[in-house]
């Protein structure tokens, strides 16, 4: 498992930064420079392939000034392809110009860069971006939308030969002062179709952002993602990836859960204090694609704010009987807190209680809070709340170590 | 550890159960014949007491837990004793088909005790100590089946009457916790702030997940765990202090009584609450039934 902490500048910012998190996307720092030219070195790029070294960039010749040939040495990649001054460098491990300056570079002019792995990469369960689009385009979700930014990404499982479809885009309307998140499970990719119009595609569920500054948390690992972004004074989440089902691959091929903050309604703001505005944890829907390959609606609450029993399918133990909630838990006498699985029971179309989410648990919110952590003897738990409710049984834990 | 044999009534089963204790771990504090009743069997294992009395009819076991024993006191004055009511498991006259003893040789204190009155009718005893959460302590429990066999609502699993282990709504045993620095027996519908939550029979936290179980895409019902809340001393609060070793809860509606269910390397033997029989909620059947109700123990434990 993998976990990122951050601050995202914006809605698309958020995104991005989540793209390459999943991707593995490594990280560098800033060029360092040793020699006679005044040259600069810019655009330098990580990729999932980006390793934890040091990339020294030494000029072998300058024989033809404005163009002198670099060697590119990792110090655990090895010998790399050469640069040259004025050229766009790529290779698997980072990228990089060499812009020449008022002095020509000289033989054994340098420069180093550190870089750090990516940490999906450094697990060994990086996802891919199977495509993306940054064309705008209008009218979807909603009439007034307009859509930013597709992804379209695939995860390994924990396998890491599996394939797990999940697609993220991003849209606004700025009248409506909301920036927000479509997510959609599929069952494979086609070039070809619209976002809309993947095979074996998801309802849609949504996560209300905003324009502005929002530190995130990034928890994922080879078959799922969790994310929580603190908007404001609330917390919106959502979960896309598989789940730990209650059965073996062969009974149950495809578990994969999507949910968000919402489900019926595209054009929510952050700011909504309805209930269509509900965590995936204790949802008004939560799409969980059954063992049949088709997607069933999970919801602890109808629109209205009633609580949805049979038929309905619940997520536990949020709605666990009748009229009743786990309201009335406090921590355990020590003051410590314990986590509980949250399982997925089904009622419709046929019963049975699928499995369990992997990584979020239930936690009492009695003298708890939001961004606290509590540790159940193995693992720390970030403790979120149910974007703004505050009450005991509003809260869940996401594992972080 | 599991024990399986015949016995001919609740005393008979008791003398057989000290043996079985005593290979499980458990010390013998008393195990004869004693004043008013057929026959009294005290062990303890660590900080887990429990005593067991068969009546002079040889009818039924009551359960008591404590956190002591002294030697000059009866079964029911130990130290700490638990209350004398929703303690008595009715198994009825002997001879039994047979019995089954469940325990482990590890740290875990426990002793679960199913009799097969006849064939495929069963009665529940059980005592021990809880897999203890967050400093609770000592968390001793007594539970039993207490049911209408011969009634007409003996095939009633919902039924106020028709009591099982573990019962949110019907139950038949005691946990005993200090919360909040009073050591207090807890169950459900007990005065306040002696009030427990258990797990199911018409409410409780696995009542949904037991309804919308067995799975219909592998045919296999989960396990839950017999997780136990008890009442803070204010605020109307519970805590968890733990879920009882080596037992789950199970709806059986896919397996027979007795049916083993290999997991990893643990296997668990499945028995009904009272009686695996489909015909449920007929008022004047005097077939037993408590619908699809089930325990399973954790046979190498």
């Amino acid at each position: 498992m993998s976990t990122q902490t951050g601050t995202a500048t914006s809605y698309l910012d958020l995104l991005n930064q989540l793209r390459a998190f999943l991707t593995g996307v490594g990280s560098a720092g800033a060029p360092s420079f040793a020699g006679t030219g005044t040259g600069t070195m810019s655009g330098v790029t990580c990729y999932p392939g980006t390793k934890t070294e040091t990339i020294t960039v030494k000029c072998t010749s300058a024989a033809t000034p404005g163009a002198e040939v670099w060697s590119v040495t990792g110090s655990v990649s090895g010998a790399l392809a050469n640069a040259t001054t004025g050229v766009a460098y790529t290779s698997a491990e980072i990228g990089f110009t060499i812009n020449a300056g008022a002095t020509n570079f000289a033989v054994n002019d340098q420069f180093t860069i550190a870089t750090t792995q990516g940490a999906m990469s450094a697990a060994g369960s990086a996802w891919t971006e199977l495509a993306k689009n940054s064309t705008p385009y209008s009218g979807q979700p909603g009439a007034n939308d307009t859509v930013d930014f597709e992804t379209y990404l695939k995860a390994p499982g924990l396998s890491g030969t599996e394939a797990i479809y999940l697609n993220i885009r991003a849209f606004h309307y700025t009248s409506g002062d909301y920036y927000n998140f479509e997510l959609r499970g599929a069952q494979g990719y086609n070039a070809s179709n619209a976002f809309t119009a993947q095979p074996g595609i998801s309802p849609a569920a949504y996560v209300y952002l905003w324009n502005q500054s929002t530190p995130y948390w990034f928890i994922a690992n080879g078959q799922r993602v969790i994310v929580v972004a603190k908007v404001s004074t609330v917390y919106e989440m959502f979960y896309m990836g598989k789940f730990l089902p209650y059965g073996t691959p062969g009974q149950y091929p495809y578990p994969v859960a999507i949910g968000g903050c919402g489900y019926s309604s595209s054009d929510l703001r952050f700011s909504d204090t309805s209930y269509s505005h509900l965590a995936f944890f204790d949802p008004n829907g939560l799409l969980v694609c059954d063992s049949a390959n088709a997607w069933q609606l999970f919801q602890n609450f109808n629109t209205g704010g009633s609580m949805a029993q049979s038929p309905y399918n619940n997520v536990w133990p949020y709605c666990y009987c009748s009229s009743d909630r786990p309201n009335w838990m406090s921590a355990n006498l020590d003051g410590t807190y314990s986590v509980f699985p949250v399982r997925l029971e089904q009622t419709s179309p046929a019963p049975s209680v699928l499995g369990e989410l992997d990584g979020v648990g239930f936690v009492t919110g009695n003298s708890n809070s939001s961004e606290s952590t509590v540790n159940d003897g193995t693992n720390n738990w970030m403790v979120v709340q149910n974007v703004f409710r505050t009450a005991a049984d509003n809260y869940c834990a996401v594992k972080m170590a | 550890m599991y024990s399986t044999g015949t016995a001919s009534g609740p005393k008979a089963t008791l003398q057989a159960l000290a043996t079985f204790a005593t290979s499980a771990g458990f010390t013998i504090d008393f195990n004869n014949t004693y004043s008013g009743v057929g026959w009294w069997l005290a062990v303890h294992k660590g900080s887990c007491y429990l005593n067991f009395v068969a009546d002079t009819g040889d009818t039924q076991i009551t359960l008591y837990g404590a956190t002591g024993y002294n030697s000059a006191n009866s079964y029911s004055a130990q130290p700490g004793t638990s209350p004398n009511s929703y303690n008595i498991c009715n198994s009825g006259a002997g001879p039994y088909t047979g019995y089954h003893f469940f325990s482990t040789t590890g740290a875990a204190a426990y002793l679960h005790v199913v009799i097969e009155k006849s064939a495929g009718i069963f009665a529940h005893f059980q005592g021990g100590a809880l897999n203890a959460i967050g400093s609770a302590a000592p968390c001793v429990y007594i539970q039993a089946t207490s049911w209408q066999y011969s009634s007409g609502y003996a095939s009633y699993p919902d039924i106020g009457g028709n009591n099982m282990p573990w019962s949110y709504s019907y139950p038949q045993g005691w946990v005993g916790v200090t919360v909040d620095s009073t050591f207090r027996w807890f169950k459900p519908g007990s005065s306040s702030p002696a009030r427990a939550v258990w797990p199911h029979q018409a409410n409780g936290l696995a009542f949904n997940g037991m309804q919308r179980s067995p799975n219909v895409f592998n045919g296999l019902a989960a396990f839950f765990p017999i997780q136990n809340f008890v009442e803070r001393a204010a605020g109307n609060l519970w805590a968890y202090v733990g879920d009882a070793p080596d037992i789950r809860l199970v709806n059986m509606k896919n397996n027979n009584p007795k049916d083993e269910i290999t997991i990893g390397s643990d296997t668990w033997k499945i028995f009904p609450m009272i009686a695996n029989n489909p015909n449920t909620t007929i008022y004047g059947s005097t077939s037993p039934s408590s619908g699809n109700y089930a325990l399973a123990f954790r046979k190498n434990a």
